[in-house]
């Protein structure tokens, strides 16, 4: 027979989140993501709104990285200034040159003329099927030229 | 009901507008008139400021708490923030010890 006193079971403290909580967050990592934007049709709306972000995006990393280089670089011996900049980009090959000034140009017009657009829906105009794609054509046309006549200068 | 906050809601919505649209004539004036030290000083205040709300806009959408946790979220707010003042004051510095931000576009578009 057991000793008078002597505790059968043993208790320790626990902490809930990590009980209850925890195991759930290690459950939902490894499930799978159902598909939405591989299964949803193709359309301008959200294409153009994708590739607006997109663009502002990379301008802005552009426009960010550009900035800290020669805000960054005297203390790291990184030499960035505009004599190095015009002298390494005067070595590129016309063609090059060319292609690159669309690569650099074509998200800059884009994202300018859809925020003309974006500006324009905040005014309440546009705001139609018609409208949006009406406006939305305009926009690739307007930003495919303006971008080839940038990087023919 | 928590406080009103002026930084919440339709005043920033207002403000990135009014941002967004002082950017038309700013660029405008830019491309046309060429390098002038208030439009390069505001160029090198007012396209940070749009890009930084953009990227936090960002940061709310696809780095949010559930996905990267609190701690997570707000790292990459905070490093936005310094990223930010960073370029503001590498702009600040090119604009008044270099040629100014318009003039390196043009120079760096014909080189």
């Amino acid at each position: 027979m057991a000793p008078v006193g002597t505790r059968i079971l043993s208790t320790s403290q626990v902490n809930q989140k990590e009980v209850t909580v925890a195991p759930l967050i290690e459950q939902r990592k490894n499930r799978p993501l159902a598909p939405h934007l591989t299964i949803y049709q193709p359309q301008l709306t959200w294409y153009m709104s994708a590739f607006h972000r997109f663009t502002g995006g990379a301008v802005a990393v552009g426009f960010y990285a550009g900035a800290i280089a020669y805000a960054v670089g005297p203390l790291v011996g990184l030499g960035f200034d505009t004599a190095t900049i015009t002298s390494t980009l005067a070595t590129v090959p016309v063609a090059a040159k060319v292609a690159g000034k669309f690569i650099v140009a074509f998200p800059f017009t884009f994202h300018s003329f859809n925020g003309v657009r974006h500006l324009l829906w905040d005014t309440a105009r546009g705001l139609t099927l018609k409208g949006v794609y009406a406006t939305g054509y305009t926009v690739l046309g307007l930003s495919t030229v303006s971008a080839v006549a940038l990087s023919l200068i | 009901i928590p406080p009103p906050n002026q930084l919440h809601g339709s005043y920033h919505w207002d403000f990135e507008r009014l941002l967004s649209l002082s950017m038309v004539p700013l660029f405008a004036v830019s491309a046309i008139q060429g390098s002038h030290p208030i439009t390069d000083g505001l160029l090198g205040v007012v396209v940070p400021i749009h890009a930084h709300m953009g990227f936090d806009a960002m940061i709310t959408d696809y780095l949010h708490p559930v996905k990267v946790g609190v701690a997570g979220n707000k790292a990459f707010v905070w490093a936005l923030r310094g990223a930010t003042v960073l370029t503001l004051v590498g702009c600040y510095q090119f604009n008044t010890s270099d040629i100014g931000l318009t003039e390196l576009i043009k120079k760096a578009w014909e080189a």
